[in-house]
């Protein structure tokens, strides 16, 4: 395969060439470009989504060794092609316009074979070319394009004879005589280095070409590069070896690298700093070598080289490659003349989240920030909390199914409230053995049951023989059921009404009228209400459309009768599992069971669980219903399922539930609000539960939600009234040392003289203003501003605009009568006033006063989030 | 779906770390240009740089923010062997430094403060393998760190996290990038002994063979386990779930029980960093294809890749479709699923770390009313 160069366009961001036996022009486009579209077959696939459209291709050059291209955008696309006879020309692609640049030639002296050439990257009339070696010539030769040709044709033509017509044959400078030069680089404008004679490094100066300035003698001779982020570093590379040089200390490299196999050409990439790419001969992989962390001239210390393989061309050995020049880590590499890629090297990205679930990372020398747009992140338990806090989530008290209604769309979580406002009614309130504390909401089945602590005082039921409530003239087998104080109590938890219970039928309607006609239809059932049953669904069957089926399972429940011979049961059993509706399914499975055996209704995991507790509840003999409420709740702590709340209640059992689901939710705020809303002292102190408060509040704070924090807190301290909050701060009157509001006959005393606790809850209107200390009656201090006393109220609060509150939301006291200091100079006064001031100043009222108060000590508060 | 909006950054070179306050609200980056910017969130929601200046005479690897309650405070480690920790100036958009530690004979890899409940303590990572803690002897005055440990990890450390967890013991993950495969665990962990008053190893993850290049804890709001993501050749999720004191359900005297919940070759070569969101629910990865991946746990605990962004900001190819999840079979420790848990009772036995500095007023103002009521006012 021929070998193929590439080289990207210095001035224009998707143009390159790729040059062999013919120059080709390509520009890199997206897919949806017209380009693509109208000349598919001319493109190559260079990345997943770009695609190089072939533009121009120039093959009059033949023998073509080397290529530059001018680093000028104008004229555009103009090419130094150098040839294997020595010959440079200035080429172009298509027209040839009228620019006199293209199709200038330059001729040697000799004719030999050209090595490279390079622009000079500043002054960009000089074109260096590198030669072999011929006699006395020099090697290395500098063209300066805008020289006329006319003036070297008069005078030059006699003198060179191998010089055709038209071409330029005298050259600005020339270096090296009876040298070979293999490599050439431009520092700037001025300086270059060259590689001669397979031994030497040179740095010229253009001014004075005649001798080095600096030389320096090396095997690395070949493909010299200057990283163009720092002028003083330099890689050459000779056989497998490759040597960085610092041109400050020139006589020996900074370090080499030695590769596998030899080395076929270098490069720093042009937008990073001291990034060096290898390409080794007959490979497919490209070396990046980050060398910036080499120590430079620390003998004691390994330089820190960080290097990186990378494939582009999967397994293609790699013809050459080339940096873009300005695109950030862009790379063209070419393995072959339809195998070019153009890819980005990616750096290492940066990733951080932030607490409000955006995204940023940095990309090279960008960032950028990824604000999600909730739809994948509104799924996640991160967003939904923020979410929920800010809907008041756990924090209203006083109407548990409030909470409920935020997560209204979050079914596990429903019955975990039902149970948590359930459990508030009065009949579950277990008398308390401290005495100290209120009233405790952590009862569940199993406290009612006492399962926990069974052996003092076991639940004993007594039996009961019930019958079939059913159509007239027809008689039904008794039924067992369990009853005891404690069973009514858990039905009751579990939101059943029991038959006996005047609401019963009331109950049932709501159901009805709630469109959970099959589970009130259940519930009768399972009272033994087998007309009411068919009431309920026949009814329902004539008012809603929607569930025709009713009217069949009225008429197949009508049907039903004790002595119903197999077939009927047969049936009832084959059939059951086609019922979509659970509760259907629970009332022929209870219909077709041999009598006091439940399973199939005990098993029904469509139904609630509640709705099956309160069947076995109703049914169950006691050690069945230990049995089954144990298993049951074991089964529920396991899977981390709050509808197990109503079992365990808030014991130890509900903690290690709750356990278990926060492990698998990460919900900690469910955790922390069902543990402040029913928790005891005892699992209080479980130190899971104090996490998960913790927790739950850093998350707050971290959102900012200091407002759902304070409401949180004050949630908390309500369910644990015990300890009572103590104040942060006291003031101490000023002559006496006394604590002005602190203690309690002070207080009083206070009473009667001034209103000065803010927090007390007397209306104002009937507050006294009171400018001194209570027990020595001496007066308070000035506020600062207004040089009133403090006390009484700050004088112009009329002017500042209050909304105006409905009545009931009258505040009780205005914050810009408060007391308010500086922590640093204790200079304060009323705090409208000192708002006021500091508004406008950044120094204290008082003066003589140094004090910053206003830039002291302030610790780049947040706004609170809402 | 995603809404990728760039910032201009301009810094000179590479950025190597961004890192957010607490609150999310303030930004700051690194670079190889030696300097670190901070920025500020608007009212808009743009962000605007307020400060920028020269940290170090070398990269700068690592910035991290303290908690807020210490103030404003960020730290840096850099390639010029140093660590510094600055403070914004009160009421002016101005770092100033206020120490440099200067401890390291190598490059300092990466730099974190500890989780808050601990005070203001720092550990900082270094090449030669060193891991050192420092604390501010007064909170009040930043200029003056006390080195309280220096422990050495015997292999070069590339980046170090601490569990954020307040009632375990202090918990250090450290990764080393040291590129010889065959030369041990690449992941250890270090947990502190109160009695010993040191830190002792106490895992090393031998499954991680390969050069580690970033880790992370997640935040532990409460989770009976802790979630570990380390970015190696794959990217690996473990979970650590601290065994109960109790002997008999742990007779090889492990401390934790690991497991390895996802194992993942995605990132085309290295997988270069990975970091949580606030919960740890979602973990980012970000690797050497350029691309950024967001991972996320299902019910039963198994992760999966759902969404792939490209890191100049386009969407990925195919959004979730990536998904392609090579759970390996093999556990560290044979159990369950994670959420299967019915000895749960055992954080119970784990003694709540005894209180180390009592200035810290962690959680003010009401944390553990009974316990801490006496402390905090006085």
């Amino acid at each position: 395969m021929s070998r193929v160069e590439v080289l990207w366009s210095p001035t224009e961001d998707n143009t390159f060439i790729t040059y062999g036996s013919a120059i080709n022009l390509y520009q890199v486009d997206g897919p949806e470009n017209s380009h693509f579209s109208k000349h598919p077959e001319s493109s190559l696939k260079v990345a997943d989504q770009k695609y190089a459209v072939h533009c121009a291709t120039n093959s009059e050059i033949h023998f073509i060794k080397c290529a530059a291209w001018y680093p000028k955008p104008e004229p555009k696309n103009l090419l130094a092609v150098g040839q294997a006879n020595g010959r440079v020309v200035l080429t172009s692609f298509g027209d040839p316009g009228d620019d006199e640049l293209i199709g200038k030639e330059f001729v040697p002296r000799h004719s030999r074979q050209c090595n490279y050439l390079a622009w000079n990257p500043v002054e960009s009339n000089f074109l260096a070319e590198g030669l072999e070696k011929f006699r006395n010539d020099s090697c290395v030769v500098i063209w300066d394009v805008n020289m006329s040709h006319s003036i070297s044709e008069t005078s030059e033509r006699s003198r060179y004879s191998s010089s055709e017509h038209g071409s330029i044959t005298r050259p600005y400078a020339e270096i090296g005589a009876q040298d070979t030069s293999s490599s050439f680089a431009w520092f700037d404008g001025r300086n270059f280095v060259c590689g001669m004679n397979n031994r030497y490094l040179r740095l010229y100066d253009l001014r004075d070409p005649a001798k080095p300035r600096l030389s320096t003698q090396h095997r690395t001779v070949y493909g010299v590069c200057v990283d163009n982020q720092n002028s003083h570093r330099l890689a050459s590379f000779g056989e497998s070896q490759v040597a960085v040089w610092d041109t400050r200390s020139f006589d020996r490299p900074v370090f080499t690298l030695q590769e596998a196999k030899p080395v076929s050409k270098i490069s720093w990439c042009l937008t990073r700093s001291g990034v060096l790419t290898v390409m080794c001969k007959d490979s497919p992989i490209l070396r990046l070598y980050d060398i910036r962390h080499a120590v430079i001239g620390c003998d004691d210390i390994e330089p820190v080289i960080i290097d990186r393989n990378i494939q582009p061309c999967g397994e293609h050995v790699m013809s050459s490659f080339a940096w873009h020049p300005k695109d950030e880590n862009r790379l063209l590499a070419a393995a072959g003349p339809s195998c070019i890629k153009d890819i980005v090297v990616f750096e290492r990205i940066p990733v951080a989240w932030s607490p409000n679930s955006s995204l940023t990372w940095a990309n090279g020398k960008r960032t950028m920030s990824c604000v999600d747009s909730g739809q994948l992140n509104a799924q996640d338990i991160s967003t939904r909390m923020r979410h929920r806090a800010l809907s008041g989530y756990g924090m209203q008290c006083e109407d548990m199914q409030a909470n409920a209604i935020v997560v209204a769309d979050e079914p596990n979580l429903l019955a975990l409230w039902k149970w948590i406002s359930l459990v508030r009614q009065p009949q579950f309130q277990r008398p308390n053995q401290q005495g100290k504390r209120g009233a405790v909401y952590n009862m569940g089945i199993k406290q009612i049951l006492k399962f926990y602590n069974e052996q003092s005082n076991p639940m004993v039921s007594e039996l009961a023989y019930v019958n079939w409530q059913a159509t007239e003239g027809v008689t039904f087998a008794i039924k067992h059921q369990y009853r005891s104080a404690e069973r009514s109590l858990a039905l009751s938890l579990c939101g059943w009404v029991q038959d006996t219970h005047p609401d019963f039928n009331n109950h049932l309607n709501a159901l009805v009228d709630n469109g959970e006609e099959e589970k009130a239809a259940a519930i009768a059932i399972f009272f033994l209400k087998m007309k009411k049953a068919l009431e309920i669904l026949s009814a329902s069957a004539t008012t809603d459309n929607g569930k025709l089926n009713l009217n069949a399972v009225a008429m197949a429940l009508a049907g039903y009768n004790e002595n119903s011979n197999h077939l009927w049961r047969q049936t009832c059993a084959s059939q059951r599992s086609q019922l979509a509706d659970p509760y259907l399914r629970a009332i022929f499975g209870f219909l077709a069971s041999d009598s006091d055996y439940y399973e199939d209704v005990l098993n029904e995991e469509g139904l609630s669980v509640e709705d099956r507790v309160a069947f076995a509840l109703t049914y169950l003999p006691d050690t069945q219903l230990r049995d089954r409420i144990n298993r049951l709740a074991d089964d529920l702590v396991c899977k981390g399922d709050l509808d197990g709340m109503l079992l365990t209640g808030m014991s130890n059992e509900g903690v290690d539930l709750l356990e278990c689901y926060v492990d698998r939710t990460s919900d900690v705020q469910t955790a922390a609000v069902t543990a402040v809303f029913s928790g005891t002292a005892q699992t209080m102190s479980d130190e899971r539960v104090t996490t998960w408060i913790n927790s739950y509040r850093t998350l707050l704070d971290q959102w900012a939600l200091w407002h759902e924090r304070c409401k949180f807190d004050i949630v908390s301290q309500s369910c644990e009234p015990s300890v009572p909050h103590p104040p942060q701060v006291y003031i101490n009157c000023n002559f006496c040392g006394k604590s002005i509001t602190s203690n309690r006959t002070s207080f009083r005393l206070a009473d009667r003289f001034m209103q000065l606790n803010p927090f007390s809850r007397s209306p104002q209107q009937q507050r006294q203003k009171i400018t001194c200390c209570p027990s020595c009656r001496k007066a308070l201090p000035r506020c600062a501003v207004c040089l009133g006393t403090l006390g009484t109220a700050s004088a112009f609060s009329a002017n500042v605009e209050q909304p105006t509150l409905k009545s009931g939301q009258q505040k009780l006291t205005l914050l810009q009568d408060w007391f308010a200091w500086c922590q640093t100079c204790r200079h304060g006064g009323h705090a409208a006033h000192l708002t006021d001031w500091f508004r406008d100043h950044c120094d204290c009222p008082v003066t003589g006063c140094m004090c910053k108060c206003m830039t002291i000590d302030s610790t780049d508060v947040h706004p609170a989030s809402s | 779906m995603f809404v990728a909006k760039s910032i201009a950054v301009d810094h000179k070179d590479l950025i190597h770390d961004v890192s957010y306050d607490f609150h999310g609200r303030r930004m700051a980056t690194c670079s190889s240009d030696q300097t670190v910017k901070v920025w500020e969130q608007g009212d808009d929601g743009t962000w605007h740089c307020t400060a920028s200046w020269k940290t170090h005479s070398g990269s700068v690897w690592r910035v991290t923010w303290a908690h807020p309650e210490f103030g404003q405070v960020l730290a840096t480690c850099s390639f010029d062997r140093t660590a510094a920790v600055w403070e914004k100036e009160a009421g002016q958009n101005h770092w100033l430094k206020r120490t440099s530690l200067v401890d390291s004979r190598t490059s300092v890899t990466d730099v974190k403060f500890a989780p808050k409940h601990m005070g203001l303590q720092l550990a900082t990572s270094s090449a030669d393998g060193i891991i050192r803690i420092y604390e501010a002897v007064d909170v009040m005055n930043l200029s003056n760190w006390s080195l309280q440990h220096e422990f050495n990890c015997h292999m070069g450390c590339s980046c170090l996290t601490w569990n954020t967890s307040r009632v375990h013991p202090p918990l250090i993950a450290m990764g080393s990038d040291d590129p010889n495969p065959s030369g041990g665990p690449k992941v250890k962990l270090y947990e502190y002994s109160e009695v010993q008053r040191k830190w002792n190893k106490v895992e090393a993850l031998s499954v991680v063979s390969d050069a580690v290049h970033d880790i992370q804890f997640a935040p532990n709001v409460g989770r009976s386990y802790h979630l570990l993501a380390v970015a190696s050749k794959e990217l690996y999720i473990f979970s650590l779930k601290p065994y109960r004191k109790d002997p008999a359900s742990n007779p090889q005297g492990n401390k934790f029980e690991i497991r390895q919940a996802g194992m993942f070759d995605c990132h085309d070569s290295q997988v270069w960093r990975v970091s949580w969101n606030v919960i740890g629910t979602i973990l980012v990865s970000s690797g050497a294809d350029g691309c950024v991946r967001m991972w996320k746990a299902n019910y039963l605990g198994n992760w999966k890749c759902i969404s792939e962004l490209k890191g100049d900001g386009t969407p990925g190819e195919g959004h979730a479709a990536v998904a392609q999840n090579n759970q390996p079979p093999g556990t560290l420790a044979a159990n369950g699923s994670m959420g299967a848990n019915n000895n749960s009772s055992s954080s119970n036995a784990i003694r709540p770390p005894v209180p180390m500095n009592l200035k810290r007023n962690t959680g003010w103002p009401w944390m553990d009313i009974k316990k801490d009521s006496f402390k905090l006012f006085y």
